[in-house]
């Protein structure tokens, strides 16, 4: 590129170095900021469920220290079982935010943790950014590499599990995902070990920060695989995969909840089985070398089938001896599709394991689905080993991306790069000012005498002017490149508008609109658990369903019975059956369990749909797993066949504890004067049963929107006393009367 | 069977022939580390897998020995030369040059320094620390810390016990 005159004349690297720099500066800084629309709005809370957990591992890390926090036993969680959180939890993300948090308070710059935790988030999205330019810069060049890092930072895919406040795994997982994308990228390249280390150091961060590791861990044996069978192995990809493998498997076990899983479990065989197969692939190498070519054939072939066969034999009685744990039902589901549904119903029941629907393709991903096959057709004609890499991880992000909306977040990253990749190819091509463009604009016109049957004799000289890339004319290519600057200024308008609107709920917090556009906010859950926090016993056991399990420990700071930890299918069955039994019935179950309050979310007030009553066939599902001979879920419809609360519903849907709980006094609100009473906002029609009695529960607090109902369980009631002569057994003294009686004086005593 | 068997003696001649010194150390070292973890494996299969964290660590130690003198061998290989784009071995000219060149010395050993001073500070080494001459004052005892007056510095007391 010949060096740019005037302003910035002489050295063009520089100029190169400022403009990466900005541009790289500038994307972390959008980035950042079009997250924060929840901070503005509202105030620096930490949102959703999940995220809960985080923040309170995190507090217990900051407050005690490491150690204490990778021993930690939580009594305040699953009531009478605890949970051993040292062991169940990915600690890089509290390990990131106290490392943050140490930092500063070692700079005497005190930040509050929680601060810390709420904009972890959008500060790593900057970072992201920073390693797909890295990444793309690797596959194709720096420009792409700037296109790919703009389109990352502010991706509706990506920002939907960033912005601030939205304390989760995600938040670093996806940095450290690109990163040790780009270091893997890199050492394959060079051939290097010590690039390698560092992918297995950065693949270290990604095994302690989600569960989404797995991805990596096949992905790459994968890449080797495909690899090897297209006959492009050399021993750049032997030294990187090997030195790749060793070291990060030794570092992945270091995770106490990832333990043994990489030598026991099938995700990690893949892995393990590719291992096996470059070693003989390596020494083949080596032999061919040495060999002749018949010698080499028969040590080739005999051995080869050979250790195939031994290899799937061991692999299968490995599986079949319990050595090795077949598919785990979370990553099974991700192929049988309609596993999850009949054989784990908690995992079918969470919203975000289900199917996608186009339209959240087009929500996420905006112009860039429909442009990044552009980029992967390029990254075909122009292969090389590590644009196969990206070929892979495309096909196979996009079929995962299909069969679960939660993993639209890993397809975010690849269809990012190849966007970058294809707007990069076409704008160099486009805006480029070529010194043969007037031979092109002759092709062109004759280019267009083609069709007619005189020209025949036109298409020989046309030959040389319009090559396999047909040379295009000046006007044709200012509109093209004006057109597809017009869509990236759409893209960033929607991607604004998305985040903005749908992804920056706090879900803590609800709001709507008046009539005259202002705004009011509902704050009934905080209400709630703070009721909780002032108004109970510390050890007080709170019963919910395991939704809001998290916010409760966090904010009301009570114990709780289940949580979305889900770890134990059983004890929410045994919830889930407490709130579809009758009464009685779940009273027992609630002493049983020691519940001091139940707490229910009710929206038919406000017209929420995220409430109890529209889970609560869930609830009966999860239930009749466990215990199929008492909860049928056929007793909960009405006779036609339906899911109704309305006067139409069974009886025991109109006994169970859910319904009455959830309208208790409801029947005796109305929405206007000539309303019926106990209209229900949410399903739109009357309650079935308007006159509900409580005899073992009774209502402790409802908040102002009727959004969250606290009721407290009732000690069981002195034995009733019954008369003499009902009695079935009686005592062979005669009983007392009068002055017979035991326990009176005989004498009356005078003072 | 007669013939496989001719063509590893087919093998192995051309491999004492034509290995120049330099890898068949390197190979001598890697079939050490064969031997060591056929070993460990055959006591694990006898014995039980008790510890198994001990076993794995153990066996995937020789397993990591291996492979990573396996890429040793690659890059240092003569054969490989057009592979491998620059990475072909060369030495460490870094160390040559440190330990043979007295200008560098200085240089390398302040920064040498500096790091195990760095290093002592954020794993704060009791064992070196408390022989460094100011910093040895926070392993002295609470209370003499606290105090300002100049009566009580020059006392020497034993580090505290944790």
């Amino acid at each position: 590129m010949a060096a740019p005159k005037g302003l910035l004349r002489g050295n063009s690297m520089a100029t190169t170095s400022l403009l990466t720099f900005a541009i790289l500066g500038l994307a972390w800084f959008v980035g950042f900021a079009s997250r924060l629309f929840a901070i503005v709005r509202f105030e620096s809370i930490i949102h959703e469920f999940d995220p809960w957990f985080n923040y309170r591992a995190t507090h217990q890390m900051v407050a005690t220290n490491f150690y204490d926090f990778l021993n930690w036993f939580d009594e305040r969680a699953w009531y009478p079982l605890g949970r051993i959180v040292g062991g169940t939890v990915y600690p890089g993300l509290m390990v990131t935010s106290g490392a943050i948090h140490w930092a500063l308070e070692a700079i005497n710059f005190p930040v509050h943790i929680r601060d810390i935790c709420v904009f972890l988030a959008p500060t790593f999205s900057g970072l992201t950014a920073i390693a797909t330019y890295l990444l793309t810069k690797e596959l194709w060049s720096a420009g792409a590499g700037l296109f790919a890092a703009a389109f990352i930072a502010i991706s509706p895919g990506y920002t939907s599990r960033s912005v601030a406040g939205s304390y989760d795994n995600e938040g670093i997982a996806i940095f450290a995902l690109q990163f040790t994308y780009f270091l893997w990228v890199k050492s394959l390249k060079e051939g290097s070990v010590l690039w390698a280390s560092f992918c297995a150091l950065s693949y270290f961060y990604m095994v302690s920060a989600w569960g989404g590791y797995v991805f990596i861990i096949n992905l790459i044996p994968l890449h080797a695989l495909i690899l090897i069978i297209v006959g492009r192995y050399s021993s750049r990809l032997y030294i990187s995969y090997n030195a790749f493998y060793i070291l990060g498997t030794l570092l992945s076990m270091q995770i106490p909840f990832v333990g043994f899983q990489p030598v026991r479990t099938s995700e990690h065989m893949p892995a393990f089985g590719v291992f096996g197969l470059l070693q003989i692939v390596g020494a083949m190498q080596y032999l061919r070398t040495r060999l002749s070519r018949s010698q080499f054939m028969t040590l080739f072939v005999g051995g080869l089938t050979v250790t195939g066969i031994l290899g799937t034999v061991f692999y299968f009685a490995l599986v079949a001896f319990g050595y090795v744990a077949p598919l785990s039902g979370r990553f099974y589901s991700l192929w049988d599709t309609g596993y999850a549904k009949i054989h784990i119903p908690i995992i079918a029941s969470v919203s975000e394991h289900q199917p996608t629907t186009w339209v959240s393709f087009f929500f996420d991903l905006h112009i860039t689905a429909a442009i990044f096959p552009v980029g992967l057709w390029y990254c075909v004609k122009n292969v090389n080993d590590e644009r196969i890499f990206i070929i892979i991880y495309a096909c196979t992000a996009v079929y995962f991306a299909g069969v679960m909306v939660r993993l639209m977040l890993t397809l975010t990253p690849v269809v990012c790069v190849l966007s970058g990749i294809a707007f990069s190819y076409i704008f160099e091509k486009y805006l480029k000012d070529d010194p043969s463009s007037s031979n092109s604009k002759d092709g062109a016109e004759k280019a267009t005498l083609y069709d007619k049957p005189k020209a025949k004799k036109t298409l020989t000289v046309n030959e040389p002017a319009s090559q396999q890339e047909e040379s295009v004319g000046m006007n044709t290519k200012s509109i093209v490149s004006v057109v597809l600057m017009l869509l990236l200024l759409m893209f960033v308008v929607h991607c604004t508008y998305v985040t903005s609107n749908a992804y920056s709920h706090p879900s803590v917090v609800l709001q709507s609109s008046t009539q005259s556009g202002g705004r009011v906010i509902m704050d009934d859950f905080r209400e709630a658990y703070h009721w909780l926090r002032e108004n109970t016993a510390d050890d007080a056991r709170i019963m919910s369903w395991w939704d809001y399990g998290y916010q409760i420990a966090g904010m009301a700071n009570r114990t709780t019975l289940v949580d979305n930890n889900t770890w134990n299918n059983s004890h929410i069955a045994l919830v889930g059956k407490a709130m579809s039994s009758n009464e009685s019935a779940a009273y027992e179950i609630m002493k049983e369990l020691d519940v001091d309050y139940v707490l229910i979310i009710f929206g038919g007030m406000l017209g929420y749909s995220g409430d109890d009553i529209n889970k609560f066939l869930w609830m009966v599902r999860i239930a009749e797993g466990e215990h199929p001979k008492e909860i049928k879920e056929s007793n909960y419809f009405t006779e036609a066949g339906e899911y109704s609360v309305g006067p139409q519903a069974s009886e025991t849907m109109l006994n169970c504890l859910m319904y009455k709980m959830s309208y208790y006094r409801f029947g005796e609100t109305r929405l206007g004067y000539q309303q019926a009473g106990g209209f229900d906002r949410t399903r739109n029609y009357v309650i079935g049963k308007k006159d509900i009695t409580l005899e073992h529960i009774e209502e402790a607090y409802t908040t102002e929107n009727w959004l969250v109902r606290i009721y407290r369980v009732k000690k069981q009631e002195n034995r009733p006393t019954i008369k003499y002569t009902e009695r079935q057994l009686r005592s062979k003294k005669a009983p007392a009367k009068g002055s017979n009686k035991k326990g009176t004086f005989r004498t009356a005593t005078k003072v | 069977m007669s013939s496989s068997v001719k063509v590893l003696q087919n093998l192995f001649d051309n491999y004492q022939k034509t290995t120049p010194q330099k890898l068949k150390i390197v190979d001598a070292y890697m079939f050490y580390i064969l031997l060591t973890g056929i070993f460990q494996f055959i006591y694990c299969v006898l014995v039980g897998t008790f510890p198994f964290n001990a076993f794995l660590s153990g066996f995937i130690s020789t397993v990591a020995s291996f492979v990573l003198a396996a890429c040793l061998r690659i890059q240092v290989n003569e054969e490989n030369k057009e592979e491998m784009f620059g990475m072909h071995m060369r030495s460490a000219p870094l160390l040559k040059k440190a330990l043979t060149k007295p200008a560098y010395w200085r240089t390398y050993g302040t920064y040498g320094a500096t790091a195990f001073l760095l290093a002592v500070y954020i794993c704060d080494w009791k064992a070196v620390g408390q022989y460094i001459p100011l910093w040895n004052k926070r392993y002295i005892s609470d209370g003499l810390k606290q105090c300002n007056d100049s009566f009580f510095v020059s006392v020497p007391q034993p580090p505290a016990e944790k």
